[in-house]
């Protein structure tokens, strides 16, 4: 039965991966008409994601929806959309018997005409301060919709004109509706960055980018208040689906793996050829290869680590780094290094491991066609792009959204350095001479953090959403969610580490759930796993349970909720002291701790700090 | 230009293609109201590489309306232009 639900999910994925772009009105209201069947017959496989869309708009976007239900579909999730009445957005935000606020939706998705939020903004004769209030108006609007609604919002900010009444005349004006909508999306980006609950779809980058002609059809407009041409639905929709990815993190990429030759230079290093035949530098081609490499490395700033995983001599590679002048990445840029000759799919399993990532967090990028479709046979989780032959389209390869985030915390800015602290570790522990000295030596301090909102809820969030191996039960949260928790009366607890090579930032997060007033419910217990073998968990858990008792609580009761992924929490909860109570049906176990019995601290190699200033919340 | 429409119809109605006919209309096809009908005429200018005037899409309420328009020259004529 399963099965047969799997399949017919994946049958309709497959049509919906290889719509032609030419064709795609008809097939897209299929798709969607099949997906809007089992998700009634709630036949959804297990990882789909089900989201409830309400739409606000200005205007008939209707036969943009099937598209955006099945470029959803595509990333993983089985959409529902309601639209909201027509032309009204602000109303239907401040009404509070609106469809917006009688229901629940997961997404808010609001879908602004310029002229029509805004009316008389394009127009050269109109007074500014019309317009600002018309602004006012809807900004306000959109910040008491960022207080009230529960599930996420995203916001198309405002297409620049399609027809703009003399252009030359509006462009020498600072004043003219032309920047003026410029300001609108500034402010709207404003709202984004204070609001946690929004984003922004860059609707204004999206018209320009394809085209105010292509996107706007003027004639659908005037006929029937429906603006879209096929092309600015498909590329809306897809749009819109890329930033449903990164709102719910969606399968995120944290690694991009590179090729050498012909991806981060021009040319085949080889000994054939001598170095200085490599493209790279100021002139074409090498000039495509050295911006590609300064791309990387402005994502590296950013939080995603880079590997090599090439066949070269790792030597020549390496001399090539250490020698080439116009070298914009470092050798030692990269967090994980494969230059070998052996085959690049054994290659990124042993990335895999060293970084302790899943497969499915690594972007791999080769020149061969061959490597690429060797890649995606052996391990389809890995995702994949081919370098393109034509050097001067190779920039343009990482401008893809498959690398984007809506946020950046320090813990992403700090990671490589953090993999660079993680390589001398290792040394140090090949020197010491056993695990209890190796332990000893680190000289760990774990600080025990109570939530704050303003300094935590990014980070608490982000390690629900990006932890897998260390989890006890894989309960994502998106930070409105977990706010609203908070505010519900769930503890969470946070805790950062150090020792004498680096810091680790905040890696360990607990949320508890009181029941009443003698039990509570251990909701989520996680770790980065790059903290994983030092024992931080079994004191970061004691020191939940010292909390606990001195709330007054009774008895804690935990959740195993075991996945494909989690298996090193297996036991974790018996070992602690945990009574398994009972089995659940998918192989986990509800476990029971009485808190009047506490135990001490076994893990004499880790300070606690941070105790202290707690117990005035308590 | 059946298989083409039969297509349309079937993605974009539910249509069964063996239920396919000249005779489908506004009127006896369930879910062809205002709203699928501006999807229908969309997807008939991308099934068929055209584009309709303004005011074809009114006439466009039944198979055999859509077929003639089709079929006529002039009507058909405007290909996409920028």
């Amino acid at each position: 039965m399963i099965d047969t639900l799997g399949q017919r999910w994946e049958t309709i994925l497959a049509c919906a991966r290889s719509v032609e772009p030419c064709h795609f009105l008809a097939a897209h209201a299929r798709i969607a008409r099949e997906i809007s069947q089992l998700r009634q017959a709630k036949q959804l496989p297990k990882d789909i994601i089900p989201v409830r869309i309400v739409l606000l708009r200005s205007a008939i976007v209707e036969p943009m929806v099937p598209s955006l239900v099945a470029e959803l579909a595509v990333r993983g999730f089985a959409a529902e959309a309601i639209l909201g009445p027509l032309g009204s957005i602000v109303p239907e935000i401040l009404h509070p018997r609106s469809l917006l606020n009688r229901d629940t939706f997961d997404l808010c998705l609001v879908l602004p005409i310029t002229e029509l939020v805004l009316p008389s903004v394009f127009d050269p004769a109109s007074e500014q301060d019309v317009r600002r209030r018309a602004l006012d108006n809807y900004l306000r609007a959109l910040e008491q919709l960022s207080q009230t609604f529960a599930g996420h919002i995203i916001v198309c900010n405002f297409a620049p004109p399609d027809m703009l009444l003399m252009p030359n005349y509006q462009a020498q004006n600072p004043g003219s509706g032309r920047y003026f909508v410029a300001r609108a999306n500034e402010e709207i980006a404003l709202l984004a960055s204070c609001r946690s609950n929004v984003s922004v779809c860059d609707l204004d980058m999206l018209t320009r980018r394809l085209g105010s002609q292509r996107f706007w059809s003027r004639r659908d407009m005037a006929s029937s208040m429906q603006p879209l041409t096929p092309d600015a639905m498909l590329a809306l929709a897809r749009q819109i689906a890329d930033i449903c990815c990164l709102v719910f993190h969606r399968a995120m990429v944290k690694c991009i793996v590179l090729d050498c030759d012909n991806t981060l230079w021009g040319g085949v290093l080889g000994e054939e050829q001598a170095s200085d035949r490599i493209h790279l530098g100021e002139a074409y081609p090498g000039i495509c290869y050295l911006q590609f490499q300064k791309q990387l490395s402005q994502l590296k700033e950013l939080g995603y680590l880079l590997a090599l995983n090439s066949k070269n001599n790792d030597a020549d590679v390496r001399q090539l780094f250490e020698n080439h002048p116009s070298m914009a990445l470092k050798y030692n840029d990269f967090a994980a290094v494969r230059v070998n000759w052996n085959d690049k799919a054994s290659n990124m399993v042993s990335i895999a491991e060293e970084l302790k990532l899943g497969l499915d967090s690594f972007l791999f990028l080769d020149d061969s066609e061959f490597e690429v479709n060797l890649m995606c046979e052996r391990l389809p989780q890995v995702r994949c792009l081919k370098v393109p032959d034509e050097p001067w389209q190779v920039p343009g390869l990482l401008a893809s959204r498959i690398l984007d985030c809506l946020h950046v915390t320090p813990e992403d800015r700090a990671k490589t350095h953090m993999y660079t602290h993680e390589s001398r570790r290792k040394e140090f522990y090949h020197k010491a001479g056993s695990l209890e000295d190796f332990l000893k030596g680190l000289g760990m301090v774990l600080r025990f953090e109570p939530f704050k909102e303003q300094e935590h809820l990014r980070r608490a969030a982000q390690l629900t959403q990006k932890t897998n191996q260390f989890n006890l039960t894989t309960r994502r949260y998106t930070e409105p969610e977990l706010l609203a928790a908070h505010k519900e009366g769930a503890l969470i607890f946070l805790g950062s580490l150090q020792d004498r090579f680096g810091n680790y930032g905040r890696i360990i997060l607990a949320i508890v759930m009181p029941r009443n007033d003698r039990e509570v419910c251990l909701d989520t217990f996680l770790m980065s796993c790059r903290a994983i073998g030092r024992g931080v968990e079994n004191v970061f858990l004691k020191l939940i349970l010292n909390r606990l008792h001195e709330l007054g609580y009774l008895e804690l009761i935990a959740e195993y909720m075991p996945n494909s992924k989690n298996a090193l929490c297996d036991g974790f909860l018996e070992r602690n002291g945990f009574t398994n109570a009972e089995k659940t049906s998918e192989g986990g176990a509800i476990c029971r701790l009485d808190l009047q019995l506490l135990a001490d601290i076994d893990e004499c190699w880790i300070d606690v700090e941070g105790m202290e200033a707690n117990s005035q919340h308590g | 230009m059946d298989d083409k429409l039969r297509v349309v119809f079937r993605d974009i109605f539910g249509v069964r293609p063996e239920d396919f006919s000249d005779d489908l209309s506004v009127d006896n096809v369930e879910s062809w109201d205002s709203i699928k009908h501006l999807t229908l005429v969309l997807c008939l200018e991308q099934a068929f590489n055209i584009q309709f005037p303004a005011e074809a899409s009114g006439r466009l309420t039944n198979v055999r309306a859509i077929k003639s328009m089709l079929s006529a020259p002039c009507a058909a004529a405007t290909q996409t232009v920028v």
